[in-house]
């Protein structure tokens, strides 16, 4: 109870950390001068950065953070899993409503749980070396970046757009509310609603980690989050270790019941130090101060202070955690079963592929490896473009950032996901190089299209197009009209060489429905003859 | 042949020479009623062309200050308190050197002698490209922070359905109500050319304001240009011709598409403007449709010879 003070610094540093989270996230959108920090979460996983500098075959140093992080491990034990996570935070906030107080699981199957996350972490390293970058999809870094990015600001943005919708008619209160509003629009809310296909499937996967609290509290963390495995592989080693006094202890047992990554045992006094990730809430529970946190030798056993009459009746429990043997080899057998799993994709036949990539994108085989799936760019976007896929590029696509030009289309002098990125899958562009980039082909639907199904003059395609000269050109024809005679009217016909597959002529196709002009994947090159 | 049977006849005749006598009148006073209601309100067939030197801020203020003294002094349209709208084309994520919007000196110029006459003013304009990047590129944000106006993103909720009178294309419109609410609109459009009326110019401009499918609208441009200038007034029309886009507009062209004229045009009618504005371009004012179908309808003069035109350069 003395040491309290210790638990609330703690957790203001977790809520501060969570701050800058969310203020990142907000703040990913033009203007954009430099987007380092824009990355900087995902940057700051390890795991992440293995994974990714497997599957891209290249040592990324983007992920310098990360080894950082691993370093503070060393020394502070598993600390970032209690501060700066925000997938932790989340869980923590949550868990105050979804968790029971008691573990629902048998201690033995929670002490042996815990070796799931080193398979998990074993598989995503192994799935990279396959070249599949699974790990984006489920790290915890990635993971709260996209959920964020794209679904719970969203939601916020049109909530908050529903709030002022109601407040600004009403009379006197309107004119008080206006300026906030405008406030508002300009630093955080978007004025036009943003919306991403597939969000339930990205929400899907946190409200599965969320529920997994129904079990027992921080059930994510402690038994699935390759991240987490990482870091408690260091933190083994961490130097600030929980302490018991075992001459004030009094057994009460309220630690064990507290803890929430179930890391105290043998009735208080043994702490399985890569699990504690320095919540301090012990510090917290404990009415007789029995609890302190120091530095010891990271060579120490687990149960520092106990007596020697206490030894005798240690239970054999893993101290320090490591991979067993078993884990490795589940590991490396659930890898193999998942490899062509995840290859089976249609994608992966450049022919056949329909997914449009951000400007500057990878080659679709690298895309899939370098891409981490963190939505950074889908948030950058200005026109909403982006958008996570789901199943539409296979397995190996999940999440991955997609255009949609109905919905958004890529807008010229515009380079803000390129700037964003972390991985490099977009690769930086300058603004004169995207003006060239081209990302797709346009092409018409001859039975949608006005002038050419119903003999109106139109030329909304044409008058957006921003080419220099213009992609869409037109043929002055006689066609059929709808009531049976014949008309001159412009016809138009796309460019191929010119255009570049912004997409906007297909989002503004006045055509209801499905647009009559349409961006299709840029053409397979023809390998030239000789 | 008998007397008697052509007497029948030529009251048939008379008849129907007074009918069509009727019609002729009738169709005569329409428009000349309706000329007669736009010159009241405006003395639209005066217009003001100042020329400056250079491209530089100050040349375009002074060629601002010269276009209100020629036309009656800016104490004549503004009044302190007066909330004012200023509409110019800011649709295309582009620099002003592009010519593809409003020039953002010119914007600023006219904004700030608004501003110090006493009057709120407020900048918008329904951008086709991203709105945010938009009003930043194309250096109008800027422009309205040194003026100190307010921006305002246009927010498609904020449209209201306004009856055309006589409208030739269309009954009805939605018009952003940001221009309904204002006291004095001035249109400030740029002048370039344009893939379907050939030009865009002030009438076309208003096509900003105006809410609903673009698709419908092209499919008679010319005449929703009218329908756009009768429903939506333009209380002056201040037309940038600065720098002017002569192909591949409204939003591509190369540097050579780009001719620098160093030319504002004022006026308070937009069709005379428009008139007028043709010229600059080699372009006979009544080869353009919705010029010619503006004339019919009495809306403004396009004989730039019955135009009294005030020149001058800075
Ligand atoms: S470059 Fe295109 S896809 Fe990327 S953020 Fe900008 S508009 Fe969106
Ligand atoms: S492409 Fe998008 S989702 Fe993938 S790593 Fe880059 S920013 Fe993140």
């Amino acid at each position: 109870m003395k040491h309290r003070r210790w638990f609330y610094i703690r957790a203001a540093v977790q809520v501060c950390c969570w701050f800058a989270f969310i203020t990142l996230v907000v703040s990913t959108r033009d203007p954009i001068e430099d987007g380092y920090l824009y990355g900087l979460f995902p940057r700051l996983s390890l795991h992440l950065g293995i994974a990714t500098s497997i599957a891209a075959r290249a040592v990324l140093a983007a992920f310098l953070p990360g080894l950082a992080v691993l370093a503070l491990s060393l020394a502070f034990g598993r600390f970032f899993c209690s501060t700066v996570c925000p997938l932790g935070a989340t869980i923590d906030a949550s868990d105050k409503i979804i968790a029971r107080r008691k573990g629902a699981l048998k201690p033995e199957i929670a002490r042996a749980g815990r070796g799931i996350k080193y398979i998990v972490l074993v598989v995503s390293l192994i799935l990279a070396l396959a070249g599949v970058q699974a790990a984006g999809i489920i790290d915890p870094l990635s993971l709260s970046l996209r959920v964020y990015s794209t679904v719970v600001y969203p939601f916020f943005d049109h909530l908050a757009k529903l709030a002022f919708d109601g407040l600004l008619p009403i009379p006197g209160l309107g004119a008080a509310v206006g300026p906030l509003y405008g406030f508002l629009t300009d630093t955080v809310l978007d004025f036009n609603p943003i919306v991403f296909h597939n969000a339930g499937a990205v929400m899907l996967l946190l409200i599965l980690i969320l529920l997994l609290s129904l079990w027992a509290r921080r059930f994510w963390c402690r038994y699935l989050c390759p991240l987490g495995a990482l870091l408690a592989l260091a933190g083994g080693f961490g130097m600030l270790r929980r302490t018991v006094d075992a001459l004030k202890c009094v057994n009460c047992l309220r630690c064990e019941r507290d803890c929430r990554m179930g890391a105290i045992h043998d009735r208080g006094l043994a702490t399985i130090h890569g699990e504690c990730v320095q919540c301090f809430e012990c510090l917290k529970s404990c009415e007789h101060d029995a609890i302190s946190f120091h530095a010891v030798s990271p060579f120490a056993s687990g149960r520092a202070d106990a007596t020697a009459a206490e030894s005798s009746s240690i239970t054999a429990v893993p101290e320090r955690p490591a991979i067993s043997r078993r884990a490795l080899i589940a590991g490396t057998a659930a890898s193999l079963a998942l490899i062509p799993g995840f290859r089976l994709n249609a994608a992966r036949r450049a022919d056949f592929s329909e997914i449009i990539r951000p400007p500057g994108s990878l080659p679709e085989h690298e895309f899939l490896d370098a891409c981490i799936r963190c939505g950074a760019c889908m948030k950058a976007c200005p026109t909403n473009a982006l958008h996570p896929s789901f199943l539409e590029s296979g397995l190996e696509g999940v999440y991955t950032p997609r255009l949609i030009p109905r919905i958004g289309w890529c807008e010229k002098n515009c380079v803000l996901c390129t700037e964003v990125c972390p991985t490099g899958a977009i690769k930086k562009l300058r603004m004169g190089d995207k003006e060239t980039t081209v990302i797709g082909t346009a092409y018409f639907l001859k039975d949608l299209c006005i002038p050419w199904a119903e003999g109106r003059e139109c030329v909304v395609c044409e008058e957006v197009c921003p080419t220099l000269t213009k992609s869409i050109k037109f043929r002055e024809e006689t066609v059929p009209n709808k009531k049976g005679g014949s008309v001159r009217v412009k016809l138009p016909y796309v460019l191929e060489d010119i255009c570049i597959g912004c997409g906007i002529c297909e989002n503004k196709c006045p055509v209801r429905g499905s647009a009559a002009i349409r961006v299709r994947t840029r053409k397979a090159e023809v390998p030239s003859a000789g | 042949m008998s007397f008697g049977k052509l007497f029948p006849r030529r009251d048939f005749i008379v008849k129907i020479l007074c009918i069509a006598a009727g019609m002729l009148a009738g169709g005569l006073t329409r428009p000349f009623f309706r000329t007669i209601q736009a010159q009241n309100r405006t003395d639209g067939s005066t217009i003001a062309v100042i020329t400056g030197k250079s491209l530089s801020r100050d040349s375009i203020t002074s060629m601002v200050e010269s276009g209100f003294r020629q036309i009656g002094g800016i104490d004549r349209f503004i009044k302190k308190g007066m909330k004012v709208v200023i509409k110019p084309n800011i649709a295309w994520n582009s620099t002003p050197d592009k010519a593809h919007n409003t020039n953002p000196d010119l914007v600023e110029a006219v904004a700030r002698m608004c501003v110090r006459r006493g009057a709120s003013v407020t900048i918008f304009d329904r951008t086709v490209n991203s709105a945010r990047l938009t009003y930043r590129r194309s250096g109008i944000l800027q422009a309205a922070q040194n003026a100190g106006a307010s921006i305002e993103y246009v927010d498609s909720g904020r449209y209201k359905d306004v009856r055309v009178p006589d409208g030739v294309y269309v009954d009805s419109l939605p018009v952003y109500s940001g221009i309904l609410d204002a006291d004095f609109v001035i249109n400030m459009p740029i002048a370039k050319h344009h893939s379907s009326s050939r030009l865009t110019l002030a009438m076309k401009n208003l096509m900003g304001v105006i809410g609903g499918n673009r698709g419908y609208y092209h499919g008679d441009i010319h005449s929703s240009i009218v329908d756009f200038a009768k429903t939506v007034k333009s209380d002056l029309v201040i037309l940038d011709a600065i720098r002017i886009l002569t192909a591949h507009g409204p939003n591509g062209g190369t540097p050579a598409d780009v001719k620098e004229l160093h030319t504002i045009v004022m006026g308070t009618n937009p069709v005379t403007v428009d008139a007028f504005a043709a010229t600059l371009f080699n372009i006979q004012p009544a080869s353009l449709r919705f010029l010619k179908i503006a004339a019919r309808e009495g809306m403004g003069e396009i004989n730039i010879d019955k135009m009294k035109i005030l020149r001058a350069a800075v």
